[in-house]
């Protein structure tokens, strides 16, 4: 979080983690298709002739002022493909909530698990670890067949039992949900460091 | 205090007397260069100040691509060299171009100027503004830890408000 009392800006940057193919760029997609434009930058992307994202996606949201402080929310995804992960490690760098955006289908379950494992390698990298950086899961693509349960899905992927989010992100479902759920994480651990 | 953010180091707090300092280094570069924008930022992205003509660019956008580029270069050293040595990128357009140094590992320096301008004077002058800026940099790591006394249940309640209605307009 950056606060820039000259601004009076506060700025939080919010990241996008999982697999590859599993809709990190579909929710920073979806969230540039219905925001105000007046709120919202374009949504940058770096990608491959195939539609994969090389280095990150960028999307920057402004608010109006609270109590004379503009909200500003910096969203990055990471690129899901194991050959870009300097990619991955570099968007981890000061992040202040990650949303670990898993594919919920059962046949997905190892590269979300990998994934997982990937992330916490990226933040150690910047001496940080998912144990002291607020973080929570987004179980997409619920309206596939062959999906894993809930339960299923927590078991492996969820052992520290951070919140949840059911979604399918190509229709919005659950992608504001996640995003306010993902803004009020990053608010409670400033407000927690407070005491 | 105005700026303040986290990093693996340690959080840094940028005094006023500091972030004039910056500001003004900014002015002088961005003014001798007769460049089109001069950007302090840091690493990971985020603007912290600049000077210059910013109508035609959204300044938070293209900062963020500009420190993703820098670390991508980084990578090409390390895949050569084994370590990340590149302390400068240049890149060269038509119209504008863009050069790019690190300040105290964690900043980074943007300079975006015309073709009037010569790559060898940017660099002087650029470096001449690194190492002042590197000089107020190194004495403000801070081990404190500051209190966000704004960031209360009042405030998160009417940025759930602000949040719903962004979302519900389109």
């Amino acid at each position: 979080m950056h606060i820039d009392w000259k601004k009076q800006e506060i700025v939080f940057k919010i990241v996008y983690f999982g697999p590859g193919l599993g809709g990190k760029t579909t929710n920073l997609e979806y969230i540039h298709s219905k925001i105000n434009p007046a709120l919202r930058s374009e949504l940058i992307s770096f990608k491959t002739k195939q539609d994969r994202t090389l280095y990150f996606d960028f999307l920057e949201i402004g608010l109006a002022p609270i109590n004379g402080k503009k909200p500003r929310f910096h969203l990055y995804t990471i690129p899901g493909q194991a050959q870009y992960g300097f990619g991955r490690k570099l968007v981890i760098g000061g992040v202040d909530v990650i949303v670990f955006v898993a594919d919920s289908q059962k046949a997905r379950m190892k590269e979300n698990v990998d994934s997982l494992y990937d992330l916490e390698e990226k933040l150690r990298l910047h001496h940080r670890s998912l144990a002291n950086t607020p973080w929570l899961m987004q179980y997409n693509k619920r309206d596939l067949p062959h999906i894993a349960g809930i339960d299923a899905l927590q078991d492996r992927l969820n052992s520290m039992r951070v919140p949840f989010i059911e979604a399918v992100a190509t229709e919005g479902i659950g992608v504001f949900d996640t995003l306010k759920q993902a803004i009020r994480l990053a608010l409670l651990q400033t407000d927690q460091k407070k005491s | 205090m105005v700026l303040e953010e986290q990093f693996s180091g340690g959080r840094m707090v940028f005094s006023e007397n500091t972030y004039q300092k910056i500001s003004r280094i900014l002015f002088e570069l961005n003014t001798r260069l007769k460049s089109t924008v001069c950007i302090f930022a840091d690493m990971n992205g985020y603007a912290i100040d600049y000077n210059g003509d910013t109508k035609n660019m959204n300044i938070n956008s293209f900062t963020a691509v500009a420190a993703g580029n820098f670390s991508a270069s980084n990578e090409m050293s390390r895949h050569i060299s084994g370590e990340a040595n590149f302390q400068h990128v240049f890149l060269e357009g038509t119209e504008k171009n863009v050069y790019m140094c690190s300040v105290s590992e964690d900043y980074l320096m943007i300079v975006v100027f015309g073709r009037s301008v010569s790559i060898g004077f940017v660099r002087l002058l650029t470096h001449h503004a690194v190492a002042k800026l590197s000089q107020y940099l190194d004495g403000l790591r801070a081990s404190s830890r500051q209190v966000h006394h704004f960031l209360d249940a009042e405030f998160r309640n009417k940025l759930d408000i602000e949040l719903d209605r962004a979302f519900r307009l389109f």
